[in-house]
């Protein structure tokens, strides 16, 4: 039974963390690439609480709660960075952002 | 230590000039530049009583070696510097010193009025300096100091008047030449150093046998090689001719006392190594018979009175070296000696003649009957040619005649040459004496130039210097007492002053034969200057092709100029082509290799978010499988 | 502090002083500039004089602290080091003295001493990592001396002076990283000192050999290597060319005395026909490169490669003498060079041209220009009695007894010297004006110019008359490295 659960924990984090990569890797909106992010995280936290209680481990808890807030602090960042390119006129599209090429 | 009795001559040899010039050059440029000389001369006459009074010193049997003070010292080894007194220093500094100092004399006759006085006189002195402190030297590294000390003075002479482009010219081409001599010189002291594990004459004289033969071999070599170059030998004589571009108080000093016989005085030096070499000796008197009689011949052919005898020397110095290598060090010495006196008569008269037209040298087609406005220069000159010539009684009579005579005992073809360098050097000079002082030709422009007497301070020396080329060949039984007196320190059996011919000597035969070549080089001159008056520029025209190889010193100048122009362009094309085209190019075309390989890889980074994502999982994927597996 | 510290802070002082006191304005920088350098010289020279108490042997001033992986503060003088922190004193002295006209700002005296500063803690520091760090500190001043003071193309010189040289000290650094991770690996001890490292002698892969010479081989520079060195010269102003010729050139046959040979006494021996054969191709390469100059500061800058050339030529030769003679010839370029540079770099403040062509006939329009121009020439084509012949001769000897084809080869060298001196001396100073010329526009020297190649001067004939004592103050520590 636990087994099985420990199993479709896996599924069910690994198609969310699918999910967000895919919107990452294959969506160029940059807030969809940050809700891309945000999934994988939450993929990552859900793992983390399953196999916590698993091995009844707190610090591994305490990790989740550290991830929370980074999550919280990096979308703050992320979502004040796209509206700073928003507001100077660069679109939302990250392939318009190239700026790094040498 | 110095014997007290002739320390204070020795401290005058070197502290009188050095004083002179830097008074001159402190005291005297500023306040009396035109009176520079008087301190030199006083300097002179101290170096005259000093190089007397040492001379007397060893006739009488004492000699010294004195090492000094350390010039460089690096753990176990040394150079130090000294004070050698000996046979050959004591003769040829005795001739040096009087020679040179009458020179000076008639020197502040010559640049009277010249802008450049007082730079003339301190360098001219400094070029004295060198060469008392050469023949003083007691070891080779402090020989060679002094040894390129003559060369950088006399490069500052030749190119005097350096607005002159020949001028410029050939002060390089002495001082290169020189360098290329010094080459030898410097590879020998270093190999000395090697064999011998010292410098010092002495030591050197005293171990010499049983080392090494191959490096002995090398060291004897590279001597003779930078004596040619000094002594302006074949196959490196080739500056000394253009050399006389310098006043002519230069030229005299160089030719008769202070820079050529220095090549000689080297390899005297150097005896004992020379003799230890098999076969050395015969190549060194092969080499300079050659070139004596190549140049008393090409002397023949040359229309400047100063070139004329600056082949003269290159002879006579060819004629030491006959002597020196048969094994006859005395005789060359003495020879040296005597040729000291007369050539620089010759070159004071000739100088006298130039300094008449207003010109620093003088071509055969400006002069001619110089005679009646000159008379005392003429007899000077007279009396310098007969003793150049060989004539019984002058000087020239007895060193030629003991040259002749090793040359006639050694046998084979070096007693003819001799013979023929014999004829031929009468020859030259007396074609010179009666194209300047007798005629003049229809070719010549003659005394139409008002020519005059110099001053008396321009014919006093010359007079008391001819009456040394008179008289300074009945001295030789002193100067052979001399040069074999003051060999301290050396053990018996070191073949340091050999020589088996008594001074003076006077073999009848052999005399008899050179006297009669003499006459015959005489009188071709006389037939043809005097009888046949128009022959000299006759020739020229009707045989343009042997003017040609005259010019040229029979091809051998065409090879070295050539020589200098491939040196010269092979700079070109080392600094220019190869380093600074090809390879510096090639290095800074490196940047531009980076930048295309920099373009190679900007195609990989288009800078979009997606793509790094896309790299970041491969990198990310192939983690992740090395860690699962 | 100590008195070794002092020397390589008090002139990182004078910069930071110059740099503040140039707010006050440029006369203030420069009096700054002057105060800093004479008192370094006096430092210098104090130290220098202890240390000849102790025959030279050297003495350990500072072991500072140890940090991670063994990085230590240590500092330590002999009469090698010592001797070139007095050069690099005395030449930054005379570099003040000799810009003191130029309408430069604050930075410039800034760049000088701060140059002086780096190039002593290298010869300080016994400390590889400390020693690195200088080595590197030295280009940021020289890049700003060339590239901000420099003539026309000094951007592109200043580019690649920095971008040679660091490639080369990138092989350098390689090295030294090979050597302290060798010592650990075979003790377990992290150590960049090199009496440390001098322990582990066997255990250093050759490499690091090659890497180490290749780095100092660019800085000397060894003939193949050299071509960042003309450009530099050309483009610095005069007083950077003197620092770069007379002590950072130094820097590269330091390290080989220092690093390179101690470290590997075998290798090295064994390197010595490919090194010793590069050094006497250098000496000989040099001159023929030299005679193509048609500008002088190129022309002196190819004399360099000639001069350092017997330098390496003695080193390698592990002889006393050529040990000597090396180390000796790196302070008689220093002199000659830096007078030859000076000289160059009046003529420059005077018409903007250095070309032999853009002259001709100054002996009669600038007499003491011409002395001493002449003077320097003959110190640097090795007249005897003036010091460059010292250095030379020693080096030859020592070549002689290692291999004597060697010797051969840098002989020839020492003959073509005067075959680009001369010429060049006689295009400028006795030869016919051409159209163009710029002869009319030199003035002679003034008494200040006059003063310190008089000083140049002295010490030129100094050391070629009478070099026993410095040959006995460089001796003692060079002792261990002779075969």
């Amino acid at each position: 039974m636990t087994l099985d659960l420990t199993a479709a924990v896996w599924v069910v984090t690994g198609a969310l963390f699918a999910l967000g990569l895919a919107a990452c890797v294959l969506r160029r909106q940059l807030l969809a690439m940050l809700l891309g992010i945000e999934l994988m995280i939450a993929a990552a936290n859900v793992a983390l609480v399953h196999h916590a209680g698993l091995f009844s481990d707190a610090e591994a808890l305490a990790a989740v709660a550290i991830v929370i807030a980074v999550a919280a602090a990096e979308a703050v960042v992320g979502l004040s960075l796209i509206l700073r390119v928003h507001r100077m006129g660069g679109g939302l599209d990250a392939g318009e952002l190239s700026e790094l090429r040498g | 230590m110095i014997p007290p009795e002739v320390a204070l001559p020795v401290k005058l040899l070197f502290g009188a000039p050095t004083a002179a010039i830097l008074f001159g050059f402190f005291v005297m440029r500023r306040l009396k530049p035109e009176w520079t000389h008087w301190p030199i001369l006083a300097s002179c006459a101290a170096v005259c009583a000093s190089a007397a009074w040492l001379a007397a010193f060893v006739h009488a049997g004492h000699g010294f070696d004195q090492p000094l003070w350390t010039w460089a010292m690096v753990g176990d080894w040394g150079v130090a510097f000294g004070v050698r007194l000996d046979g050959p220093s004591a003769a040829v500094l005795a001739m040096v010193a009087f020679v040179g100092s009458l020179i000076h004399v008639y020197a502040a006759g010559y640049m009277k009025g010249d802008p450049g006085f007082n730079r003339f006189f301190l360098v001219f002195h400094l070029f004295f300096l060198a060469m008392i402190g050469l023949l003083l030297s007691n070891d080779y590294v402090q020989l060679y100091l002094f040894w390129e000390l003559v060369g950088v003075a006399s490069y500052l002479l030749v190119g005097f008047w350096w607005h002159k482009e020949s001028a410029r010219k050939a002060a390089l081409k002495a001082f290169l030449t020189n360098r290329v001599g010094d080459l030898g010189f410097l590879v020998s002291v270093v190999l000395i150093l090697l064999v011998f594990k010292t410098t010092r004459l002495q030591l050197v004289y005293m171990t010499v046998a049983g080392k090494q033969p191959e490096l002995l071999a090398l060291i004897a070599f590279g001597l003779f090689w930078a004596a040619c170059a000094k002594s302006a030998q074949w196959p490196l004589y080739w500056w000394l001719p253009d050399a006389m571009e310098g006043p002519t108080p230069t030229s005299a000093l160089m030719h008769a006392a202070t820079m050529v016989t220095a090549g000689v005085f080297l390899l005297v030096r150097s005896w004992p190594l020379i003799d230890a070499v098999p076969g050395m000796g015969e190549a060194i008197a092969w080499i300079g018979a050659g070139t004596a009689l190549g140049a008393a011949v090409l002397a023949g052919t040359k229309r400047d009175l100063k070139q004329v005898l600056a082949y003269s020397t290159v002879s006579h110095l060819g004629l030491m070296m006959l002597a020196l290598g048969l094994g006859q060090v005395g005789v060359a010495v003495f020879h040296l000696i005597v040729h000291g006196f007369f050539k620089a008569v010759l070159f004071l008269c000739a100088g006298n003649v130039a300094h008449a037209l207003h010109q620093s040298t003088a071509s055969i087609d400006q002069v001619g009957g110089f005679r009646r406005a000159m008379p005392l220069t003429y007899a000077c000159f007279v009396v310098a040619a007969l003793s150049l010539a060989g004539v019984f009684p002058f000087a020239g009579f007895f060193s030629k005649d003991a040259i002749l005579d090793a040359a006639w005992h050694h046998g084979g073809a070096l007693g003819w040459l001799g013979m023929a360098v014999s004829a031929g050097s009468a020859f030259y000079v007396f074609r010179l004496l009666f194209l300047t002082f007798h005629g003049a030709r229809a070719e010549q422009t003659g005394p139409a130039a008002h020519p005059h007497e110099a001053d008396a301070v321009m014919t006093v020396p010359v007079v008391f210097l001819a009456a040394g080329a008179a008289v300074v060949g009945w001295l030789g039984p002193m100067v052979v007492t001399t040069l074999s007196s003051g060999w301290t320190h050396v053990p018996q059996g070191v073949p340091v002053m050999p020589g088996d011919i008594a001074l003076p000597h006077v073999n009848y035969a052999v005399a008899a034969m050179g006297t009669a070549f003499a006459a015959l080089g005489a009188g071709a001159a006389w037939w043809l200057t005097m009888k046949d008056a128009g022959w000299d520029w006759r020739w020229r025209r009707e045989a343009p092709w042997a003017d040609r190889l005259y010019a040229s010193d029979f091809g051998w100048k065409s090879l070295c100029d050539a020589f200098v122009r491939g040196v010269v362009r092979l700079g070109g094309f080392v600094g220019v082509v190869l380093d600074k085209r090809w390879w510096d190019g090639l290095l800074e075309g490196s940047t531009a290799a980076a930048r295309v390989a920099g373009d190679a890889v900007e195609r990989a980074a288009l800078g979009r978010v997606n793509d790094y994502l896309w790299w970041m999982l491969a990198g990310t994927a192939i983690l992740l499988g090395r860690a699962l597996r | 502090m100590t008195p070794l510290t002092l020397l390589w802070v008090l002139p990182a002082a004078g910069a930071l002083a110059c740099g503040a006191g140039g707010l006050a304005g440029r006369r203030v920088a420069r009096g700054l500039a002057l105060l800093f350098a004479t008192a370094h010289l006096a430092a210098t020279a104090l130290v220098f004089s202890a240390l000849l108490k102790t025959g030279g042997v050297g003495f350990y001033a500072e072991s500072g602290p140890t940090w991670a992986y063994g990085i230590s503060y240590s500092l330590a003088a002999d009469g090698l080091s010592a001797s070139l922190i007095v050069l690099t004193a005395f030449l930054t002295f005379i570099c003040v003295v000799a810009s003191w006209e130029l309408e430069v700002g604050a930075g410039y005296w800034a760049a000088f001493l701060a140059l002086s500063s780096a190039l002593c803690g290298v010869f300080l520091a016994r400390d590889l990592f400390f020693f690195y760090a200088f080595w590197e500190a030295t280009l940021i001043p020289m890049f700003f001396i060339i590239g901000l003071w420099g003539s026309e193309n000094r951007r592109k010189a200043a580019v690649k002076f920095f971008l040679f040289t660091f490639a080369g000290s990138v092989f350098m650094l390689l090295g030294i990283l090979a050597l302290v991770t060798a010592k650990h690996a075979a003790g377990g001890v992290w150590s960049w000192d090199l009496a440390v490292l001098d322990s582990a002698k066997s255990s250093f892969p050759a490499w690091a050999f090659w890497g180490l010479v290749a780095g100092f081989a660019v800085k000397i520079p060894l003939a193949p290597l050299h071509t960042w060195l003309p450009d530099a010269h050309t483009e610095a102003p005069a007083a950077g060319s003197v620092m770069l010729a007379g002590v950072m050139l130094k820097m590269g046959v330091y390290g080989l005395l220092r690093v390179a040979i101690p470290l590997f006494p075998e290798l090295s021996w064994e390197a010595l026909p490919l090194i010793g054969g590069l050094a006497a191709f250098s000496t000989v390469y040099g001159a023929l490169c030299a005679m193509a100059q048609g500008d002088l500061k190129r022309l002196i800058a190819y004399s360099s490669v000639a001069h350092l050339g017997f330098c390496v030529l003695g080193a390698f030769s592990r002889s006393p003498q050529g040990l000597a003679g090396a180390s000796l010839q790196m302070l008689n370029h220093g002199i000659t060079t830096g007078a030859l540079f000076l000289l160059v770099g009046f003529l420059y403040e005077r018409t903007h041209k250095r070309g032999l062509a853009d002259f001709g006939g100054l002996a009669a329009r600038a007499p003491w220009l011409t002395f001493f121009f002449g003077f320097s020439t003959l110190a640097s084509i090795g007249l005897p009695g003036l010091n460059g012949f010292v250095g030379e001769f020693l080096a030859l000897f020592g070549a002689a007894t290692a291999l004597p084809a060697l010797a051969i080869g840098g002989a020839v060298g020492v003959t073509l010297a005067p075959a680009y001196a001369l010429p060049a001396f006689q295009a400028v100073f006795w030869g016919p004006e051409g159209p163009g010329s710029k002869s009319a526009e030199v003035t002679d020297l003034t008494l200040r110019e006059k003063s310190i190649l008089w000083t140049l001067c002295a010490l030129m004939l100094w050391i070629g008359l009478r070099p026993t004592p410095w040959l006995a103050a460089l001796e003692p520590s060079l002792r261990g490295l002779a075969r």
